[in-house]
């Protein structure tokens, strides 16, 4: 190639307007040894590429290279954000203690009503039975009760006399 | 806005079953169902024929039988529940469940024996006794007594007072 004919050569490729042939060109141009001075800052770009064209992978390369491509295809999967992960399981736990508080009562009712006593089955079956029964607690209550009061009366007799003013 | 009313209207609910129960039913239908315990249930029925009993029958004074029945006439149910094994154990758990706020220790007796007595009242918001809990241990037998009805503290006194006069 001509002085004048790199040059063009050289304005094109910096302009991006170089096909891959003329480009091919300047490389083997550049490896040249008597090219002009004022060329000399872009000879080690054309060398370069010319040199790491000639590069080949090495086998170890090609082997992982092979391997990757028979693996399965990965699968993309879509992970929630943490923070919205966090959200969900406040929100799943404010509604679960939602439920549990609505919930509980209504077993206490539940408990209530349907394991209610039938109080039936208790009541005496003989009437004489039932008399003797009556009035046994109502005097047993009574004279337990009349004992009470009659203690306490007594103790806060015992007490009103201990704070009485001395004489 | 259809969830808040449903939980509203069950607690409103859980209230009323509540307001409603005696104390053996909320706290002591396990003891009901135990084999250990005798149970006893005095209706409105029986109580009803028990006014109609004369003093002959009673084996009472006519003053006596007066009390009796003047005490009976205020109640709408009775339930008694006994057992002879390990009476001390039975009494404090029974005075565990039961909740202060709702009943209110009117008095507290402790036997020369080591037993004790206890005197639980519930009152209506208006001050009307409507339940009065018996509990009792000595080194023989617990008893546990429910009396419900609008309950009169002076009639039950009154019972025995007659019976110590009788006496």
């Amino acid at each position: 190639m001509d002085y004048n004919e790199v040059k063009a050569l050289l304005d094109r490729y910096f302009a991006g307007e170089t096909t891959l042939a003329e480009e091919a060109r300047l490389r083997a141009y550049f490896q040249r040894p008597d090219v002009p001075p004022e060329w000399l800052p872009y000879r080690p770009l054309f060398v370069y590429l010319a040199t790491e064209r000639e590069q080949a992978p090495s086998a170890s390369f090609d082997a992982s290279m092979d391997d990757a491509l028979s693996q399965p295809p990965l699968r993309v999967v879509w992970r929630r954000p943490a923070l919205l992960q966090r959200l969900a399981v406040a929100a799943a736990l404010v509604a679960a203690l939602a439920v549990g508080y609505a919930v509980w009562p209504v077993a206490q009712v539940e408990d209530k009503a349907v394991a209610a006593i039938d109080w039936s089955e208790y009541e005496p079956k003989d009437e004489a039975e039932a008399m003797r029964q009556i009035q046994a607690a109502l005097s047993k209550t009574a004279t337990s009760l009349q004992h009470g009061m009659r203690t306490a009366s007594e103790q806060l007799d015992q007490v009103g006399k201990l704070v009485q003013p001395l004489e | 806005m259809k969830f808040s009313l449903f939980v509203f209207v069950l607690l409103v609910g859980v209230g009323a079953a509540r307001g409603q129960a005696n104390a053996i039913d909320t706290y002591f239908q396990g003891y009901v169902e135990d084999e250990r315990f005798s149970v006893v249930y005095i209706s409105p029925r029986l109580f009803q024929l028990f006014d109609q009993i004369g003093s002959e029958q009673l084996e009472l004074t006519e003053k006596e039988t007066s009390a009796f029945k003047d005490m009976a006439s205020d109640l709408r149910g009775l339930r008694i529940l006994t057992t002879d094994i390990q009476p001390a154990k039975f009494y404090q758990e029974a005075i565990q469940k039961i909740d202060a706020k709702l009943y209110e220790p009117l008095i507290t007796i402790r036997e020369r024996n080591g037993g004790k007595t206890a005197f639980m009242i519930r009152e209506t918001k208006d001050g009307i006794l409507e339940e009065l809990l018996f509990l009792s241990f000595s080194d023989t037998s617990f008893t546990l007594m429910s009396f419900v009805g609008r309950l009169n503290l002076d009639k039950i006194l009154r019972v025995a007072n007659e019976m110590e006069k009788g006496n």
